[in-house]
């Protein structure tokens, strides 16, 4: 009998799973250490990061609360946090809204210059960010922008990628019947978006809400360029600032950095579960 | 539909005018710039085509030129090897992998992390003398003596390569697997009954049916690639002549600390020449063979 069992299990096909899954192991351990080591090391005594990690830091140590102490203390961590966050949310929330209603108009209205402006936008789509980087800090000169949240907000209104994404998905899920059909019921054309396209798009529009939210998080170079009071700064420059700190603080903050994406993930990815089942209604 | 046009209009319009302001007028004063000597406060002076003349031999910037282009293609083989070999495997409907969604969730991890703290933590680890990685490399006998992973030009290209790959190749799975996860299994079956091996799968019916996911992925690489700015500014700050020393870098630091605008704008605009031509010759490439009807 156990002869037999082993036969079974020790095919080829489950040989080659075993060391697919090995293989898979070892990269997730890759992906994970260096977020583990970030973990752990905002607990270690400054001392044990200035004399070297070996050894020690992959056993947390007891002075979270100090390094907190430290870390609030010397970086204005919570107004950071705060200037992100009003940054954040405004861009994403605008970003989510007029990419969708952007989408809805390419999608389902015909107008003249659409197929110009949709030329322009996929030329504009392939140009790196980079390159309007410095004609964007003249306008802002000249707009008076400079130092303002403005600037940090206002472009997340036009992101083209995000505009084609979800008009890709409205083409595929939303017949435009639905739109008829409403329209003959007699809502006028606002609250057909709002009511009918709107929900039908979430499961696209959470996924540009979590790509936005992260970018306009994370980003780096706009208000390093663009921000010059130190009140005004945002959690990501002030991160840049703590590189030659000890390595505790600079992994402390990353942490308090990283709350709000796996915060707005973790609800956003329920959002898509719960949306997927509204929309099999339509079927 | 045509009476409706106003509504089109007025949908489109915030976007738009959003769209002028903050992405075609910049990109076009940018243009403008490249013919001009300024510093951005004063008045432009037109200068013809100095700047361009000017980048064609400047040294610095051909140096930077090479450094961006080792860097992405090192992180791009790196980065397609793995996706491609974990896309081979989870497409497989023999070995019917499980648990596809909390591997894509891990590998997804680095995206969302700050690229700044990266920066800062890899610096912190790989520092020469208290960095955990040369402890471990030194305990456990591999080296005798600690090695400067980031600094000794002999390794810092290879080690930028690498943590670029491992912060974007759980991104790129991401969005392939959603490109294969959309192919029916039916042509698994087919390919199975035809008694292909797993690569002529790979190569016949995987690959061929994420053409334009996987389009995207490698124009988003090449972006990414060769504006490549956060992690070197923070490992090593801006300066001449560092095996970091980028096309972005030198752009950046050309415009907003030495305040040659025309100058950084040329250079800005020397790196969407070369992020256009690389995207269209993916194109090329890709979409070459469909004609022929090799798929």
């Amino acid at each position: 009998m156990d002869q037999i069992n082993w036969k079974e299990l020790l095919t080829k096909n489950n040989l080659q799973k075993f060391f697919i899954y090995a293989i898979l192991i070892v990269l997730s351990s890759i992906i994970l250490l260096p977020i583990y080591i970030i973990l752990v090391s905002a607990s270690q005594q400054p001392e044990v990061m200035s004399q070297g990690m070996g050894g020690l830091s992959l056993i947390p140590g007891n002075a979270l609360g100090l390094n907190f102490y430290i870390l609030m203390s010397n970086f204005n961590i919570p107004r950071g946090l705060i200037n992100s966050l009003v940054i954040t949310l405004t861009s994403t929330v605008l970003c989510a809204f007029f990419s969708t209603l952007t989408a809805f108009a390419l999608q389902f209205y015909d107008f003249k210059g659409k197929k110009i402006a949709m030329g322009l936008m996929l030329l504009v789509m392939l140009a790196p960010a980079q390159l309007g980087l410095i004609g964007y800090y003249k306008i802002c000169l000249i707009y008076k922008l400079i130092d303002s949240y403005l600037p940090l907000i206002l472009p997340s209104v036009a992101n083209v990628f995000y505009v084609f994404f979800i008009k890709q998905y409205l083409s595929s899920n939303l017949h435009p019947s639905f739109i008829e059909a409403a329209r003959i019921d007699g809502s006028n054309e606002f609250y057909i978006f709002l009511k009918i396209v709107f929900p039908l798009a979430a499961p696209a529009t959470v996924v540009i809400t979590i790509l936005s939210f992260i970018s306009s998080w994370n980003d780096y170079i706009r208000p390093r360029i663009l921000i010059f009071s130190v009140e005004k700064q945002t959690l990501p420059v002030i991160l840049g600032n703590l590189r030659y700190a000890p390595g505790g603080l600079s992994s402390l903050a990353t942490i308090i950095s990283l709350i709000p994406v796996i915060a707005i993930f973790i609800y956003a990815s329920r959002k898509v579960v719960n949306n997927i089942s509204l929309g099999g209604v339509k079927e | 539909m045509r009476t409706k046009n106003k509504y089109g209009y007025l949908f489109f319009a915030p976007f738009f005018i959003i769209f002028i302001l903050f992405q075609l007028i910049p990109a076009g004063i940018t243009f403008f710039y490249t013919f001009t000597k300024t510093d951005g406060y004063s008045k432009a002076v037109m200068v013809g085509l100095d700047n361009w003349a000017r980048i064609l031999q400047d040294k610095l910037f051909f140096n930077a030129i090479r450094n961006t282009f080792q860097m992405w293609i090192i992180t791009f083989i790196v980065e397609f090897i793995i996706v491609i070999f974990l896309i081979m495997v989870f497409s497989d409907i023999k070995w019917k992998l499980k648990k596809l969604n909390v591997f894509r969730a891990l590998f997804y991890l680095p995206s969302l992390l700050t690229l700044v703290s990266i920066a800062a933590f890899f610096a912190n680890i790989l520092d020469p003398q208290q960095g955990i990685f040369n402890h471990f490399l030194m305990n456990t006998g591999i080296i005798n003596k600690p090695i400067d992973f980031l600094f000794n030009p002999k390794y810092s290209q290879i080690s930028l390569s690498l943590i670029q790959a491992w912060l974007w190749f759980g991104s790129s799975f991401l969005f392939l697997m959603a490109g294969v996860q959309g192919i029916s299994k039916d042509y698994y079956e087919s390919a199975r009954v035809d008694g292909a091996n797993r690569f002529q799968t790979l190569i016949a019916v995987t690959l061929p049916s994420i053409k334009p996911v996987m389009l995207y992925v490698v124009v988003t690489s090449i972006i990414s690639g060769m504006q490549l700015y956060e992690i070197p500014q923070i490992l090593l700050g801006t300066f001449p002549y560092s095996p970091f020393d980028t096309m972005s870098l030198r752009m950046v630091s050309t415009a907003f600390q030495w305040h040659q605008f025309g100058y950084g704008a040329t250079m800005a605009y020397v790196i969407f020449i070369f992020t256009f031509l690389l995207s269209f010759i993916t194109y090329k490439l890709m979409y070459k063979n469909h004609k022929d009807g090799a798929y």
